[in-house]
């Protein structure tokens, strides 16, 4: 159960990803999360931890990978990458949809002021497929949450909030670069937006991850 | 006894009936499903260099799967590793996601990626098609990341190894080739939809070939799949 727990959080983690020296802020949602005057927003979410569904890595991440007994990505080209896929529901928390997430890290994700390519890929039954590009930083996860509460045996409880997206755009959003179906000629731009509100001693996060697209 | 007699040939008839649909099923040749034959050589034919991803597929460790997950039933492709995390709910419970390493044609592991598999309106066994809507994320280190969408077809599949595995439990072991790309292009190709990094603003077509050497009900496949990326000049 204990590993089941961790790995489950690790799925969290992934979203969030790991520590970073960044200045932390307890919300910490630029301008640019919010549409603009004309823009649609279409938003899927990610339940933490009830959503994860399976996350690997190259090992060198402090995550616990699962299921329990997955693979990593021990390779040296693909010692510093990682994998998720989670459950996508709608803002009623209905399952809709699944989805992968797929990161390449420049360095030690760990270090300070890190920003890494993130690919995501969502997949909405009957109604179709969306592909985006961001970049991303963690806003300062492990010091102001992970850390604290493993140094202190207390269990985190809290509303921290972080869009995780800084580009490549230049207004700081994300990138739909295509989709499929329904979403054929789908055009704009997104944010992942992170909430955190819980985070246990043995590992368990709680919390949820939005996908907010902004639709032209 | 005459209504006995009627109801039993009315079931008898309705048995035989069944049966003959069935096995006209299993053996008509529907057009779609001799499209290895047929597009495979056009399309080696035209793309003089595409880009290979390769992995296989095995039960054993030396396979490039690193996660299976669809929603469970029926169980002919077990989860891998063994989870109760499924794709369970309703709007899901005809998808499948992957997690897997990719290989360059020379067999060297160089990307990893996921498949993403959701059930297709346009799959009707009485047309011979089990479909289902495709995406393919790779992401290279030092390349970037590619996005393909494809249509896919696995008919054949399904009959010749799913059924016979789901009704009689019956294994297989040979070499099967199949062209598992059915559009959504005209030409039957799956679409570049684009890419980041060294892949930003490529357009084109794919192809998703595999071989299937084993198939075992409650094991994984085992062979060998590849992607064969064409980019417009």
């Amino acid at each position: 159960m204990q590993t089941a727990k961790s790995w489950v959080v690790a799925v969290g983690l992934a979203a969030l990803v790991l520590p970073v020296g960044a200045i932390a802020q307890a919300n910490n949602i630029p301008a640019y999360s919010q549409p603009a005057p004309g823009e649609k927003v279409l938003s899927f979410f990610g339940i933490l931890p009830d959503h994860g569904v399976a996350l690997t890595t190259g090992g060198k991440m402090p995550l616990r990978t699962g299921p329990e007994g997955i693979a990593l990505f021990t390779e040296p080209a693909l010692n510093n990458t990682l994998a998720l896929i989670m459950k996508l529901a709608d803002e009623n928390g209905n399952v809709v949809g699944f989805a992968s997430e797929l990161e390449i890290f420049p360095g030690d994700p760990a270090a300070a002021e890190i920003s890494w390519d993130t690919a995501w890929t969502l997949s909405i039954p009957g109604r179709g497929m969306i592909f985006l590009h961001q970049i991303e930083h963690s806003g300062g996860l492990g010091p102001n949450i992970v850390d604290p509460t493993m140094k202190s045996g207390k269990n985190w409880v809290g509303d921290w909030t972080v869009t995780t997206t800084v580009g490549p755009l230049p207004s700081g959003r994300g990138r739909i670069v295509g989709g499929s179906g329904e979403f054929a000629n789908i055009k704009g731009s997104f944010v992942e937006i992170d909430r955190l509100t819980g985070f246990t001693v043995d590992g368990v996060m709680f919390g949820k991850l939005e996908i907010r697209l902004f639709l032209e | 006894m005459i209504f006995l007699k009627n109801t039993l040939l009315f079931l008898g008839g309705v048995i035989l009936g069944a049966a003959l649909l069935a096995t006209g099923l299993y053996y008509f040749p529907f057009p779609h499903a001799a499209r290895t034959e047929r597009i495979l050589p056009a399309f080696e034919a035209s793309a003089k260099a595409p880009e290979i991803f390769r992995y296989m597929l095995s039960d054993q460790t030396d396979g490039d799967v690193i996660s299976l997950v669809t929603s469970g039933a029926p169980a002919i492709f077990p989860m891998m590793p063994a989870t109760d995390r499924v794709l369970s709910e309703p709007n899901v419970k005809d998808g499948l996601a992957l997690i897997n390493k990719m290989r360059d044609d020379g067999g060297n592991i160089v990307a990893i990626a996921t498949e993403l598999e959701s059930g297709h309106e346009g799959s009707r066994l009485i047309k011979g098609k089990v479909m289902t809507h495709t995406t393919w994320t790779v992401i290279a280190p030092g390349r970037g990341a590619l996005f393909l969408y494809q249509e896919e077809d696995n008919w054949t599949l399904f009959k010749r190894f799913v059924l016979p595995g789901l009704l009689f439990n019956k294994s297989w072991q040979g070499s099967w080739k199949n062209l598992n790309t059915l559009g959504p292009r005209p030409d039957g190709y799956g679409q570049v939809i684009g890419g980041t990094g060294e892949f930003a603003g490529k357009r084109g077509h794919f192809i998703e070939f595999a071989e299937l050497r084993d198939f075992s009900p409650g094991k994984q496949l085992a062979g060998t799949m590849e992607l064969r990326v064409v980019f417009d000049e």
